[in-house]
């Protein structure tokens, strides 16, 4: 006869693997301050920050973290839906053979691209969700690619010689005041440094932050010298770029032919000396502002669709800062594959 | 056994299928904590809805059983060694990636099949048919998580998968003996026809109607990614815990030798070279493809694409290879 | 009427006085036949007033804590918690360690079922390819947790120390960073089965 399970009720296993008792009985709740609070906190490396602006809610993650990467994507491409007023089959960001940091064939070493603080914000409209960013605190290296499309806002430095700019000015031969300026810039002014601020533009001059082929000077903009004086300015303040053009100078180039952009500030031996900060890539369904990391009374507008922000610094520096050489010649893309290739691995 | 039957067996393992499995822990009450705001306090994260059930379950309404893996290809724990361990190539060879002579520990999800094979997302032929898995066995997942981030203001992030399936992931341990530690190789597919986020809790003020839900959506449709983390032959996978009590995820570089990290190696000739046309010749690379991302839409029906709200087309990211990456935590 | 009753009943008792238990052979054992297999039903908790490592200390704050009290409350927390198991475990010589810590929670199940079963139908057609026998783990219906908790962590020390200077046995050096941890509480739903074979 086969004997039945005893009833589940009666079956209990018990397993007990504390045996000490809790002393808590006696524990008496009491209000810690600050500093006490921040003894028992646990160390942790994400945490959670909120804001509001505008009319919008903002929750982010932020990381603590510090990435080091040497990274090739064949393909990267956000955002390809047609778009008013832009071409059918293209994309917000179209970038192929995109890398970031650099390799060295002869040493094998990496010069790795440098990230802190990443983190991952959403902006709330009410309970809707209406963008999304990824921000790095600090982003420093070389980032490189075949852009064939870019959307953002990307701000660029030109610096270079006056003697170099000079070369570059083609005058006609009744253009007298065109002769002039390129007399003084190549003579009195050969030595100066002089800069210009240049940004997404398409082939006119007009600021084009949505589905840019090319980048360059807007119409308006000037040369300046930074060192220069109050006078040197007021001289060149009277030229000003105008479709793509500058005292005859081609100011808008196109995108293609930059491979590699140094992101952070380089000294004179090409050595990274300083990070750009507020570089992000969001995506949102109407225009957001999102808050300016470097300066929290600002904010950075983002149009809809997918944005890439590599910003002006908080002392105005530009987080791409390229020759007048190179932006006329073009950037060689630096080799980002180990071995006989230099991109496409 | 000696040597030579030892070496006659091709790997040991158990397999495991779930059959007519359902997973419902919308009446358990889970938080997690730890996620500190900028004062130091603790941030708690409820979780909520969450299930896994048969595919179909039209957002966790309707939980069915469902069997996920097949006998033919289960989930699996093995012990092989690193020779006889294969992963799948971009252009659909199976190469060696795990290195030769040691023993590998392999947790593996259903394998992807080395000829034939379904349709990973239906209808949605670049994500590969060749996944193991069919209808009957891909799932429905769900999570809701509740973020208490500021006084009276709650973020709900609740997330509905369709028709999921994770063919071809797998993690692989093994002992390196150079770097003394642990190291490994990992793989993660995730194949999805649909993928929806929903940032408000169904039944709460502004998310009562389809119409208010649909508005706070953001649908991703034919989702797919294959997350290639390591190649055991000269780039595994390390995760270390450093000596003051934080981690560092590293991928080193696969030109050098570990025997001697910091030493130069060229790589146009010689070992650099071959190390280097091996590792972009057979290292996995990572994809992710979302074909169709919207938000503020309404699907017609099942698995269908949206139509209105902002439509982000598609997104994707290919061949992503890191020569290099380390990472490393630190307090905030 | 109740001497009557009394009287059926004493002649009923002694006639089953008469049957004999005997055994069966085993022709007769061998032609019953049952169900094979286990059903478990279970509770049990682990460290459900603390461990044996550490008391419970009276308050939160960590600099006035004995040199073997340790609260695991949750950051923020007023009130102390007591301590869940803590298993460390390092990967790497003169490495950190991965800690799964503060494990503690009362876990009951009802009706998990454990048996071997000849698989050669069904399936969508692989039953009959596949035609093996497996070990099919029967998932409880339900699983209950009450102030379940686990935390994920990484750590320099494979023991937890009081690392605030002050302290009784205080150890400054030691660091141990939370990935996350969670608590459980409640019903969870599993229905089905695992079913378990070898794979060559």
């Amino acid at each position: 006869m086969r004997r039945s399970f005893p009833s589940v009720k009666t079956a209990c296993a018990v397993l007990c693997a504390g045996l000490i008792g809790s002393g808590v009985a006696h524990a008496k709740l009491e209000e810690m301050n600050d500093s006490e609070l921040s003894d028992v906190t646990g160390q942790a490396f994400i945490n959670l920050t909120t804001d509001a602006a505008n009319g919008l809610n903002f929750t982010r993650v932020n990381f603590g973290v510090d990435v080091q990467t040497q990274l090739n994507i064949r393909q990267l491409r956000l955002g390809k839906y047609d778009r008013s007023g832009e071409a059918a089959g293209t994309a917000d960001i179209d970038i192929n053979n995109f890398a970031l940091g650099a390799v060295d064939d002869v040493t094998g070493q990496v010069d790795a691209f440098r990230i802190k603080n990443p983190f991952l914000e959403l902006a709330y409209s009410g309970n809707k969700v209406v963008g999304v960013r990824m921000g790095f605190g600090e982003a420093q290296g070389y980032l490189s690619g075949d852009i064939n499309r870019m959307t953002g806002n990307i701000a660029v430095d030109l610096y270079g010689k006056g003697s170099y700019l000079a070369t570059q000015m083609n005058c006609a031969w009744y253009d007298l005041i065109c002769a002039s300026a390129k007399g003084l810039v190549g003579g009195t002014y050969a030595n100066s440094d002089f800069s210009a601020q240049a940004q997404l533009v398409n082939g006119s001059g007009d600021a084009d932050p949505v589905r840019a082929t090319m980048i360059g000077m807007v119409d308006g903009q000037t040369l300046s010298i930074p060192s220069g004086s109050g006078f040197d300015n007021f001289l060149l303040g009277l030229f000003s770029s105008s479709n793509c053009s500058l005292l005859s100078t081609q100011t808008c180039f196109p995108l293609a032919n930059y491979g590699t952009f140094p992101i952070g500030k380089l000294n004179s031996s090409n050595q990274f000396v300083s990070a750009a900060k507020g570089v992000f890539l969001s995506l949102q369904t109407q225009n957001v502002q999102w808050r300016d990391q470097q300066d929290a009374s600002q904010f950075i507008s983002a149009l809809a669709g997918a944005f890439m922000n590599i910003p002006r610094n908080a002392d105005g520096s530009a987080a791409i800062n390229t020759s007048f050489q190179e932006a006329f010649n073009g950037i060689p893309r630096k080799d980002t594959c180990f071995g006989t290739p230099n991109k496409g691995c | 056994m000696d040597d030579s039957e030892l070496s006659a067996v091709d790997g040991a393992g158990i397999g495991f299928v779930l059959d007519g499995i359902v997973f419902d822990a919308t009446q358990a009450t889970i938080t997690i904590n730890d996620i500190t705001n900028g004062s130091g306090q603790n941030v708690p994260i409820s979780v909520k809805e969450f299930y896994m059930a048969a595919a179909g379950s039209n957002k966790g309404t309707t939980l069915n059983p469902t069997n996920v893996g097949r006998l033919a290809y289960p989930f699996a724990l093995n012990l092989a060694k690193g020779e006889a361990l294969r992963s799948l190539r971009e252009d659909g060879q199976w190469v060696q990636t795990t290195p030769s002579n040691l023993s590998v520990l392999e947790l593996t999800f259903p394998s992807l099949m080395t000829s034939g094979g379904n349709a990973c997302v239906s209808g949605f032929a670049e994500a590969g048919s060749n996944c193991s898995s069919r209808a009957a066995e891909k799932v429905d997942l769900g999570i809701r998580y509740d973020f208490q981030v500021a006084a009276g203001r709650t973020d709900v992030l609740n997330f509905d998968i369709g028709e999921l399936a994770m063919d071809g992931s797998y993690l692989r341990l093994w002992g390196d003996s150079t770097r003394s530690q642990l190291v490994g190789e990992a793989r993660l597919n995730i194949y999805a026809k649909t993928f929806e986020l929903m940032s408000c809790a169904a039944g709460t003020t502004n998310c009562a109607t389809a119409a208010e839900q649909a508005a706070r959506t953001i649908y991703l449709t034919n989702s797919y990614a294959n997350v290639s983390l390591g190649y055991g032959k000269t780039q595994p996978l390390l995760f270390d815990v450093t000596s003051n009590g934080q981690f560092v995820l590293e991928l080193p570089n696969p030109v050098k030798d570990p025997n001697n990290p910091t030493a130069n190696v060229d790589t146009r000739s010689g070992i650099g070279q071959q190390r280097a046309v091996d590792f972009y010749a057979n290292a996995p690379r990572t994809n992710i493809v979302i074909d169709n991302l919207n938000a503020g839409g309404t699907r017609p029906g099942a698995g269908q694409l949206p139509t209105g709200g902002y439509n982000f087309g598609r997104n994707e990211i290919r061949g992503l290879s890191f020569n290099y990456l380390k990472v490393s935590s630190y307090d905030l | 009427m109740t001497s009557k009753v009394c009287g059926v009943l004493l002649v009923a008792l002694a006639l089953n006085a008469q049957a004999e238990l005997q055994a069966l052979n085993d022709a007769d054992l061998s032609a019953q036949s049952g169900q094979g297999g286990v059903y478990l039903s279970g509770e049990f908790s682990i460290n459900k007033e603390g461990g044996v490592l550490w008391n419970t200390p009276a308050s939160v704050t960590q600099t006035g804590w004995a040199a073997n009290e340790r609260s695991c409350h949750a950051p923020g927390s007023t009130a102390t918690e007591a301590c869940g198991m803590r298993l460390a475990v390092r990967s790497e010589a003169a490495g950190g360690w991965y800690v799964l810590d503060n494990l503690k929670g009362t876990f009951s199940f009802e009706g998990l079922t454990l048996r071997t079963r000849l698989i050669n139908s069904g399936f969508g057609g692989d039953g009959a390819l596949f035609n093996q026998d497996v070990i099919e783990l029967g998932l409880p219906n339900e699983v209950k947790y009450k102030n379940g908790s686990f935390a994920f962590a990484v750590a320099n020390q494979g023991g937890w120390r009081n690392n605030k200077a002050g302290a009784a046995a205080a150890d400054t050096t030691y660091q141990q960073t939370n990935i996350f941890s969670a608590k459980l509480d409640g019903t969870i739903r599993m229905q089905g089965n695992v079913l378990i074979f070898p794979k060559n």
